[in-house]
This record gives structure tokens, C-alpha cells and sequence, in this order.
């Protein structure tokens, strides 16, 4: 399964988050340990993450997981990376986030973020540390 | 280095029919050499156990389910 660089508008990636969301709203600024699970191009409905991301973050898969898009069947490569969420900037932004935790899964421990945050600066990839910030 | 992560997938996915009738369906199977070495109840605790026992590339971990996560 190859990865491939794309518009990172069109991404989204498939977190699994170590808390609760009644957790992290009531001390949201106390960092939190949230685990990228899979990245997917939702245009292309292709298993994606962009390149230089993987580079920088050394992502190695982990495993596969199965899904089901718009357009049908499909494998996304399992990557596990800490990342660390910061504390709480924007009402509008936290909220888009928990929303998708309820949509994907009806769960609070799986959500779906928007990778478009990184475009606006609020997802930072940091280097070799493998650390990335996500502010919320 | 060749990731076992595909060929680890494709053996779990022979021996996935009978693991959902047994007592690991929902854990998370530590793979190695396309076999399951651990069944783990949290998936990121299987991984960091690969990490430690085989090292980055020479392992992966395959969730005991059939459900597929639902992206759109």
C-alpha cells in the first residue's frame, strides 16, 4: 500500500484517543495522549498520509485496518504515534472534533480530526521526537 | 528491512473466522513471523510489546474483530 503525498485538504486522519471526552473537557489544559490510528484521503478514498509527515514522524505501520467508505471497501495502514493535545483555544474547533467522535463510532475513545488543522497551523508536527501538538 | 505487517494480514485473515468464536474475539493479536505470538486487550500495549520483543518492521497487530470502521 503506498503512500503518497496529497492535498492536505483533503485528508482527515483516524485518531484513537486515551480519554474520554467528559475528561478532557473538564481539565482541557492537561495535556493528553491521543494515538494516530490511520490517515485517509476522503476525495480519493485512498489510505494516505503525506510523505514528508511520515518522514518526519519515521511512521512505520503497524497493522491494517479494515473500513468502509463512501465508494466501498478499503485497508488502511495502522500507525501508533503519541501526540499530545494542548489546552483549550477554540470553543469552535473543540467542538468539530468531538463531533466526529460520536459520528465515526458512536465511541469517545475513536475521532476522526480534520487534517486541514495543520494547514491553519493548529496540528504541529515537531520533529524527530515523534511528538505532535494538537491544539484544541 | 521488509515490513511483515501484509503478510502478518494475510494470515490473520485465515485464522480470523475462528478467533471471533473464542474467548480473544475483541483483543488485539501480537503477530510475528505470520503467527500469533499474544493476545493483548488494548491495541496500543500489543504494539509496544512488539516493539520490545521483535523491534520496529518484525512484527504487527491485528484487532479481533470483523467490523469494519466506517470513514464515510
Amino acid at each position: 500500500m503506498p503512500i503518497v503525498t496529497a492535498p492536505i485538504s483533503n485528508l482527515v486522519a483516524f485518531f484513537e484517543v486515551g480519554i474520554s471526552k467528559a475528561a478532557s473537557l473538564s481539565d482541557p489544559e492537561k495535556p493528553k495522549s491521543v494515538r494516530i490510528l490511520a490517515a485517509v484521503d476522503t476525495g480519493a478514498m485512498m489510505p494516505l498520509i503525506p510523505q514528508d509527515v511520515v518522514e518526519k514522524l519515521a511512521l512505520k505501520s503497524v497493522g491494517i485496518q479494515e473500513c468502509e467508505t463512501a465508494i466501498g471497501e478499503d485497508k488502511l495502514d495502522v500507525y501508533l504515534v503519541d501526540i499530545t493535545l494542548r489546552a483549550l483555544q477554540d470553543g469552535i474547533e473543540a467542538e468539530c472534533v468531538f463531533c466526529d467522535v460520536s459520528v465515526i463510532a458512536g465511541a469517545l475513545d475513536v475521532g476522526l480530526f480534520s487534517m486541514d488543522l495543520i494547514a491553519k497551523g493548529i496540528l504541529n508536527v515537531d520533529g524527530p521526537s515523534k511528538l505532535v501538538t494538537f491544539s484544541i | 528491512m521488509v515490513s511483515q505487517v501484509r503478510s502478518n494480514y494475510e494470515a490473520f485473515k485465515k485464522l480470523l473466522p475462528g478467533l471471533l468464536e473464542g474467548k480473544n474475539a475483541g483483543k488485539s493479536a501480537l503477530m510475528s513471523n505470520g503467527k500469533i505470538v499474544e493476545f493483548y486487550n488494548d491495541f496500543a500495549d500489543a504494539v509496544r510489546a512488539g516493539n520490545a520483543k521483535f523491534g520496529p518492521e518484525n512484527f504487527s497487530v491485528q484487532r479481533v474483530t470483523a467490523k469494519k470502521k466506517k470513514l464515510g
